[in-house]
């Protein structure tokens, strides 16, 4: 008898599975595949290690100019895999070690629930106190109500990750998070990319400001960006689009369909317990399904895909599980995009109230943003009447690395002096969100006096 | 056709019920290399010296404001990654064009622009 079963092994479930060991609970992990699920396998870990390569081999064209000289520099691009390939292997061990240093029991295979305190893997029944659902998600196929014909021919992002494409001219189908990353990847390492955004722009979750800025960049970089272009046909190698009413068909080499991703809800046993689930497995506040000791997290629950709310659910279940109260506030949630300048969101959108103020500081006047070679973009905070800190999009070098000091002054409330008055360290691109919060008042020193 | 300038240095070319905005090469000189233009959009309605778009340059980023009050017509979408056009041609570089509604309070016409920023 375990006091809980976790199905699925991704940052939710070892997460969960791990917290509730060292709470002392007696837990069994399931997973399927590859612990670490699809952000340690196929999404924010692979994507990175490929991106280093590229933005390395990008920078080539600086190098001279840092004394730096090199010739006939090329990518290969079997030899960036494999690194990445390296990396998440390791990361594979060192989660298996530290469920195994945790005493957790953990079965390879597929986990369904077969009543309310049982759960079948491998033809065993086990019983258990709680379920943590955390079977994630998986690539979309495309909005049934817009369905495109031959999208199964294209890739996504599962089986990108896996091997290169053998192709110099690739078409990406979306332009969110995952296709603005496959679309900087590919453009720089050289090859030829058209990206069709649904919408008249790429990046709908950024501000336009930054969505243009970085549409530029990318153009720049010889990406070509269809808007407002409606996927009708896909060939394997070409799509048709519709776009302002008529028909157009661009060709390449390969065709990435990277179009949003759907939750996993089929063959884990919601129905036999009654776990209510649309799209989604349906769960409150504590994320708990409504069904005796059932809870589930991440993004099975479709509340934000990302890893991070994953582990942070899952711990604010096995809280609620053990009537704890809740370490973690989830309604505070940093999102990230890894291109150059890389973009990073937390909190309230400028545009979300008309009393909230914007401010814009602008990296140019940044020591450590110039040395890194990249001077372009700007830190915005949104601030309310009462100059709390409410809101702030980053467009630089080490966005996702800075964005957990305004995420943290979010979540406490603070003001704009609060967090202003803390000394940020010389020379770091982290002294600019300093700066930014001076500039809330106009007192930036590395601004010009505003007209 | 009839050219003016707003106290914030726009300036405003009417013509008829259609009016385009541009910045003044004073404006754009004070600014330095625009380095992006944050473009309104077709459609948009802007309303006389309130901010319509905003333009970073190395040195700031800057509002413009509307020197005019009306709906946009079409937007120099050319300046979105040629926002170096501004500083090499200001006059010539519009931002985007209205169907006229009313014009501005205090709008100058050029020999009145130029005393004003001597």
């Amino acid at each position: 008898m375990y006091d809980l079963i976790v199905i699925g092994g991704g940052p939710g479930g070892y997460t969960g599975a791990i917290r509730a060991a060292k709470s002392g609970m007696k837990v069994a992990l399931i997973e399927k595949d590859k612990v670490g699920g699809t952000c340690l396998n196929r999404g924010c870990i692979p994507t990175k290690a490929l991106l280093k390569s590229a933005e390395l081999f990008e920078s080539r064209a600086e190098w001279q100019g840092l004394g730096v000289n090199a010739e006939n520099v090329t990518f290969d691009e079997t030899k960036a895999y494999e690194n990445k390939q390296n990396i998440v292997t390791t990361l594979n061990t060192g989660v298996l070690s530290l469920v195994k240093a945790n005493k957790i029991d953990f079965y390879e295979g597929h986990g369904c629930i077969e009543g309310e305190h049982t759960v079948s893997v491998n033809g065993e029944t086990l019983e258990t106190k709680f379920i943590l659902l955390a079977t994630g998600s998986v690539p979309a196929g495309y909005n049934p109500k817009r369905p495109v014909e031959g999208i199964e021919t294209a890739y996504n992002s599962d089986n990108v990750l896996g091997e290169p494409i053998d192709a110099d001219d690739i078409i990406i189908i979306g332009a969110g998070v995952i296709a603005i990353e496959f679309a900087y990847y590919y453009s720089s390492i050289g090859k030829k990319v058209t990206v069709l955004a649904p919408k008249d722009r790429i990046l709908t979750m950024a501000g336009k400001d930054t969505a243009s800025q970085l549409g530029v960049i990318l153009k720049k970089k010889g990406v070509k960006i269809i808007t407002g272009a409606s996927p009708k046909r896909v060939d394997k190698t070409s799509v048709t689009y519709e776009t302002n009413g008529k028909e157009e068909t661009v060709t390449g080499g390969a065709v990435i369909a990277a179009v949003g991703r759907n939750a996993v809800t089929e063959g884990i046993g919601l129905d036999k317990v009654g776990v209510a689930y649309d799209k989604f497995v349906k769960v409150d506040e504590n994320m708990y399904t409504g069904v005796a000791g059932i809870y589930a997290c991440g993004d099975l629950t479709g509340k934000i895909m990302l890893a991070h709310f994953a582990a942070a659910s899952a711990i604010t279940a096995v809280e609620s599980m053990l009537g704890k109260e809740h370490s973690m506030n989830l309604s505070v949630c940093p999102s990230c995009i890894y291109t150059l300048p890389e973009i990073a969101m937390v909190g309230a959108k400028e545009t979300d109230d008309a009393t909230y103020k914007t401010t814009k500081f602008l990296m140019g006047g940044n020591g450590k943003a110039l040395i890194e070679g990249c001077a372009r973009g700007f830190i915005k905070l949104v601030t309310d009447a009462e100059d709390t800190v409410v809101g702030a999009e980053l467009f630089c070098v080490h966005a996702t690395d800075m964005v957990g000091e305004i995420a943290l002054a979010i979540a406490k409330k603070m003001k704009v002096h609060e967090v202003a008055e803390v000394i940020h360290p010389h020379p770091t691109v982290m002294e600019a969100m300093g700066e930014a919060l001076e500039e809330v008042h106009g007192m930036a020193t590395h601004a010009m006096p505003r007209r | 056709m009839k050219l003016m300038y707003a106290k914030t240095h726009e300036w405003v070319a009417i013509d008829g019920n259609k009016a385009k905005i541009g910045i003044s090469d004073h404006a754009q000189h004070e600014l330095g290399d625009l380095v992006f233009i944050n473009l309104p959009a077709e459609g948009d309605s802007i309303v006389a010296g309130e901010s319509f778009c905003d333009v970073e340059s190395v040195k700031a980023v800057s509002d413009l404001y509307a020197p005019v009050s009306g709906r946009i017509v079409a937007v120099n979408t050319e300046l979105e990654s040629a926002p170096e056009l501004i500083n090499s041609d200001a006059m010539g570089a519009w931002i985007c064009e209205v169907e006229l509604e009313s014009e501005g309070d205090d709008l100058m016409d050029e020999a009145a622009y130029a005393e004003f920023i001597k």
